[in-house]
């Protein structure tokens, strides 16, 4: 199955072609928005990304492909999201938001590090079966936009659209150990919804 | 000994793991001895795998918003020309 992104044109996008660049606002502009509303809120999320979009119009003759285009545009949009909270002297609320949610497994082990609430079996038995289920794309989604901007993003790039963790933690301008603790509380939080989905059937 | 704790750590945050990467012999030790863990990374694998299918589902968004995002872009490069290379 070929991936969205085969379908853009780079040598067109690289030589100025609006009608390509277009293309990409609409593929990319609500997943955008959605990155970044976690990081800086409803009120600047909009005005952070069009200027994610004027950057990279203004800078895209120069994407050298080490990246997927689309993880490319995100990370324009969160170093814009990271410019607007230092302009609004808000920077420690980021490092607060990376760090923030207790170890999704807290309460999980006892004092030996054996599980105490071990994971009970499901009923669907494969990603197919799960999604069948009801709403729970939804809920997914849900708890996807729900996470912060950072670990969101991660979960999006890696988990769903397969960028390379090392290219990711590059863009994202994150350590690879730092990345790997934000996405052990994301997967943490998903796997936590999903666990719950299955016992309860609701979000 | 890897306990079960240590165990979900290390698997959770492994960005490979959907990928069948070689997980390490105290990883794969402890699984075979301890089936709470084979499940939960059974589990973690389908959310994985659940996840992957979400992949083509971007929303796009309406022509008006690309026209918008695009008429805010002439303006801003009208105010601010690319500088001359140096």
């Amino acid at each position: 199955m070929a991936s969205p992104e085969d379908t853009i044109d780079l040598d067109a996008l690289r030589a100025g072609d609006q009608a390509v660049f277009a293309e990409l606002i609409r593929r990319y502009h609500t997943a955008l928005l959605g990155l970044v509303r976690p990081m800086v809120g409803d009120a600047h999320a909009e005005e952070v990304v069009q200027e994610a979009w004027i950057k990279a119009h203004k800078h895209c003759s120069r994407f050298a492909g080490r990246s997927t285009i689309k993880t490319w545009l995100c990370s324009i949009a969160v170093n814009e999201a990271r410019m607007q909270l230092r302009h609004d002297k808000r920077e420690s609320e980021l490092r607060m938001q990376d760090s923030s949610g207790e170890d999704p497994y807290l309460e999980r082990f006892n004092s030996q590090g054996s599980w105490s609430s071990p994971p009970a079996a499901w009923q669907a038995d494969s990603p197919e079966a799960l999604l069948a289920q009801g709403n729970l794309a939804d809920c997914l989604e849900k708890t996807l936009t729900q996470l912060p901007g950072n670990q969101q993003a991660l979960i999006q790039l890696r988990d769903i659209d397969g960028e390379a963790f090392e290219t990711i933690c590059n863009e994202l301008a994150l350590s690879a150990s730092n990345a790997r603790v934000l996405l052990h509380r994301a997967r943490g939080a998903l796997y936590r919804m999903l666990e719950h989905y299955e016992e309860t059937g609701e979000c | 000994m890897l306990n079960c704790r240590e165990l979900v750590q290390e698997t959770t945050a492994n960005p490979d793991l959907l990928e069948g990467s070689r997980l390490r012999l105290s990883v794969r030790l402890h699984l075979m001895m301890c089936r709470y863990c084979r499940r939960y990374v059974r589990q973690l694998q389908r959310l994985l795998a659940l996840l992957r299918r979400q992949h083509d589902s971007d929303k796009t968004c309406p022509p008006e918003t690309v026209e918008r995002v695009l008429a805010e872009i002439r303006q801003a490069e009208l105010k601010q020309p690319d500088p001359p290379a140096s």
